[in-house]
């Protein structure tokens, strides 16, 4: 069968969201798209939770992986896959209805694009958690890092790599960045096409010092790599 | 070179900058720009030494920097400043000893590289807490 889309999920111990999740995504896919969730280890009822969803749908399929963290993974997802286009979602956050295949429209009505970066919008299930963050505009929606906000070309994988197994955090800058350095052609999309939940256990929350190191890493390998392809 | 910043001493301005050195050079973010910066490696010895305290005079004495070096320097400074990335200060709290300004014979390797092809995501970083006033990724 043709596949068309690849949507890979990551997850270790997401029992308290991933059902959610799941039904947002089976509401944008259709027979032709495919996806994929990588179980990294979970100790909850997560396992129990997905299977609940495989036995019903036969384009869901759960693989498992130890200790891969969210880059292995995700790159295990990739070597899975067969879709033609590439999307990613976390088990704790949504996509808006209609989301992929607006993705896809976009894709398909120009050949030259190679990603479709739509914005995020973020949402918590207990709104005073919200207020303890800062936006920078009223709407709470804009294009940032996180992977469910993009849907990419199969080729993009081949062409800039997957993700960076060693990168516990930052693996979705480091993948942009080496996107941009080989100039991928990303069209960004302002309808929204993630939403992003924020809660207590938000794997980026709690890593401040060690964030901003990874961050310095990851622009300075860009950087190297931008003067290696200036020196070719 | 101008007095007003051949004399004064300067601090990394954080926030919103974060700044390290990585293989030798300086690496820094602009977190409310989302502007990145490298420095050469012999850009790197001169910031490190003002960061140390030094002030350009002091750098350009002990090492008997040419005229047109030293206005490189402070090219490179000033530039430092409107980007957000140092700010003066008042406070000398020297780390470093004056052995460790000898950064030798350099001539025009001083070179700042702006980057701004992913400004418009480093510069949103939408989850941050309200109450902490530090910079982009120590803000999450």
């Amino acid at each position: 069968m043709n596949i068309r889309t690849s949507i890979i999920m990551p997850v270790k111990n997401g029992e308290l969201y991933i059902e959610d999740s799941l039904k947002s995504v089976l509401k944008n896919i259709s027979d032709n798209d495919e996806m994929i969730i990588i179980n990294d280890g979970s100790t909850d009822k997560t396992v129990e939770i997905i299977k609940t969803f495989t036995k019903l749908f036969n384009n869901i399929s759960l693989f498992h992986g130890n200790d891969l963290l969210p880059s292995g993974a995700r790159n295990l997802g990739i070597e899975k896959s067969k879709g033609r286009y590439i999307s990613f979602i976390d088990h704790d956050d949504r996509w808006p209805d209609g989301r992929l295949n607006h993705h896809l429209n976009l894709l398909e009505e120009s050949e030259n694009l190679d990603v479709i970066h739509g914005t995020v919008k973020y949402f918590s299930a207990d709104p005073p958690k919200l207020e303890k963050f800062t936006f920078l505009n009223e709407s709470n929606f804009m294009f940032f890092f996180q992977l469910g906000s993009f849907t990419f070309k199969r080729k993009v994988f081949e062409d800039v790599g997957s993700f960076n197994p060693q990168l516990k955090f930052g693996e979705d800058v480091d993948l942009y960045s080496r996107m941009i350095d080989k100039k991928v052609n990303i069209f960004k999309d302002q309808n929204i096409s993630l939403l992003y939940r924020i809660h207590d256990t938000n794997m980026t929350h709690n890593l401040e010092e060690n964030n901003g190191h990874v961050l310095l890493k990851i622009l300075s390998n860009s950087i190297k790599r931008k003067r290696n392809i200036a020196n070719d | 070179m101008t007095n007003e910043i051949k004399t004064k001493n300067f601090r990394l301005k954080t926030p919103p900058t974060i700044m390290e050195v990585i293989d030798g050079e300086a690496i820094m973010i602009n977190g409310e720009k989302g502007t990145y910066y490298n420095l050469s490696s012999q850009a790197t010895l001169i910031f490190q030494c003002i960061l140390d305290g030094y002030s350009l005079e002091e750098i350009s004495s002990l090492n008997d920097l040419e005229p047109d070096v030293g206005k490189h320097i402070e090219t490179m400074i000033d530039k430092l400043i409107n980007e957000d990335v140092l700010e003066e200060t008042n406070k000398v709290n020297h780390r470093a000893s004056p052995s460790q300004l000898m950064i030798g014979n350099f001539q025009k390797d001083i070179v700042l590289t702006i980057y701004d092809d992913m400004q418009d995501m480093l510069a949103l970083d939408p989850i941050h807490e309200a109450d902490d006033v530090v910079g982009w990724p120590e803000k999450k």
